[in-house]
């Protein structure tokens, strides 16, 4: 995989995490959780060896995805270990 | 002040009629000089012309009587103080409209003026509309018949008033203004210089060196660009070294060699020290070597930006972004060690969310080509893909450059 397409997916897997966020803090569990699948699924396919590369890169896309809806990251969450 | 028998006429019908001054025949009606003076011009003088050797007269207009269906008569006494040459800078209906082509911006096609309508006015004559109709050709030629047949069943609109009819430099005396445009001269900047080497290499050398001298620098090295290699060697030819240089550094180097390649080496050698010498060692390389690296034909300016980037700010920003950028329709998406990670065409931009991040639209499946590459790989590759720019990369994908279409489009490659 290029290191590109590992951006990518670490860039849908932002969208992912970001809506998860917005919809535990709203109460919907349920919802959360299935963005919470979708993504783990986009983080799975990242080769090891570009997960902690990108892993900045994530975090940094959650957080001004959530900024452009004027809410903060509560908690640390980083790549799945 | 004048007696007209019609206050609307064409050129072709009274040129050759015969001219009297008070009642002593003088000679025939050959040409009409017209100023331009606002909207429509005017008729200021009557070119007469006399046999047996005799010099022709010019007969300002405000001395003619009377012009009836056969005769011209012209209240004057003497012809002595009318014997006087036509101006250089004259504009003449006969010679310099007549029969000359005329450009139609909107086809771009050539037409040709068959005939002038003139028209009476508060005393003063105009040109009011060049004809390029058929049946004003075919009523020259004396066919009036067939040309009444063709008006009555065939309804051709080939009319156009001068309002619209513009001489082309102001300097018109210098090639005898031999082509209108249908389009104000003030908008020929305006015009895509794709179309405006479509009209060039219609002209003739004198009519195409007066127009190509009206444009703005950057447009007539865009035009020399796109215009075929007889015409650009013609153009640089005819102007000074100077300006030609001028053109050129408006180039790229792989255009500046295309066009320089063409040219006599002397005049090659002479343009290539004149250019800026930053980018002279390049095209002296390309056009001497046959050297067709691809490297030498990217272009450092293009927008280069990190994948944290939302849509939105790219829109916001892109004005900056773009400014003085020679690739802007792409973004090219780079990571802290300028490698490439994707690219993004502006409309994906424009497409998408706000909140969206370059790395979520861009293309990650990347089409590129390596620093080995000639500009053989790049032409097939363009042919391939019809992308307006591509990248080249190294191994590990640090973005080299970026290679345009427009800069290699027409350009032959020897090696392959």
């Amino acid at each position: 995989m290029n290191r590109g397409k590992a951006y990518k997916l670490a860039a849908l897997a932002a969208a992912h995490k970001t809506r998860a966020i917005i919809l535990l803090k709203n109460g919907d569990h349920e919802g959360a959780r299935k963005e919470e699948v979708a993504f783990l699924d986009r983080i799975e396919y990242i080769p090891g060896r570009l997960r902690q590369e990108i892993g900045p890169f994530l975090d940094a896309s959650v957080q001004i995805k959530l900024n452009t809806v004027g809410m903060e990251r509560n908690s640390r969450q980083g790549l799945v270990k | 002040m004048v007696a007209l028998l019609e206050k609307e006429f064409f050129l072709s019908e009274i040129l050759g009629r015969k001219v009297y001054l008070k009642s002593e025949r003088v000679g025939k009606l050959d040409d009409f000089v017209i100023v331009e003076t606002g909207k429509l011009p005017e008729v200021t003088h009557l070119v007469v012309s006399r046999s047996f050797g005799y010099p022709s007269l010019l007969l300002p207009w405000n001395k003619i009587s009377l012009i009836s269906n056969t005769e011209i008569v012209a209240n004057v006494d003497s012809v002595t103080p009318y014997e006087n040459p036509v101006p250089e800078s004259a504009i003449l209906l006969k010679a310099h409209i007549l029969d000359k082509k005329i450009l139609d911006m909107d086809d771009h096609e050539v037409e040709v003026v068959y005939d002038v309508k003139l028209a009476l006015q508060n005393d003063t004559l105009y040109a009011s509309e060049v004809d390029f109709s058929r049946n004003r050709l075919l009523r020259r030629l004396g066919l009036k018949k067939i040309a009444n047949f063709f008006a009555r069943y065939y309804q051709e609109n080939a009319t156009v008033s001068w309002i619209y009819v513009q001489p082309l430099p102001e300097k018109i005396g210098m090639f005898k203004g031999h082509v209108k445009l249908k389009v104000l001269k003030e908008n020929l900047n305006e015009i895509h210089p794709a179309d405006l080497a479509d009209i060039l290499e219609e002209l003739d050398s004198d009519q195409r060196l007066a127009l190509f001298t009206e444009l703005e620098t950057e447009l007539a090295s865009d035009t020399l660009e796109e215009v075929e290699p007889r015409v650009q060697r013609e153009l640089i030819s005819a102007i000074d070294l100077e300006d030609a240089a001028q053109l050129i550094n408006e180039m790229s180097p792989a255009q500046a060699a295309a066009i320089l390649s063409i040219l006599p080496t002397t005049k090659a050698e002479q343009l290539l020290l004149l250019i800026d010498q930053e980018s002279a060692p390049n095209v002296q390389r390309i056009i001497e070597q046959h050297d067709e690296c691809i490297l030498l034909y990217v272009t450092q300016s293009f927008i280069k930006l990190p994948p944290i980037w939302l849509a939105k700010d790219v829109i916001n920003g892109y004005r900056e972004l773009a400014r003085d950028k020679d690739v802007i329709m792409y973004v090219y998406v780079i990571d802290d060690h300028n490698r490439l990670l994707g690219v993004v065409d502006i409309r994906e931009i424009i497409m998408a969310s706000d909140d969206q991040t370059l790395a979520e639209i861009m293309s990650d499946n990347l089409i590129n080509l390596s620093p080995a590459d000639t500009l053989y790989d790049a032409t097939q590759m363009f042919e391939r893909y019809s992308f307006r720019a591509i990248p080249v990369l190294d191994d590990d994908d640090h973005i080299l450059g970026v290679v345009r279409f427009k800069d290699i489009r027409g350009i032959k490659p020897r090696l392959s």
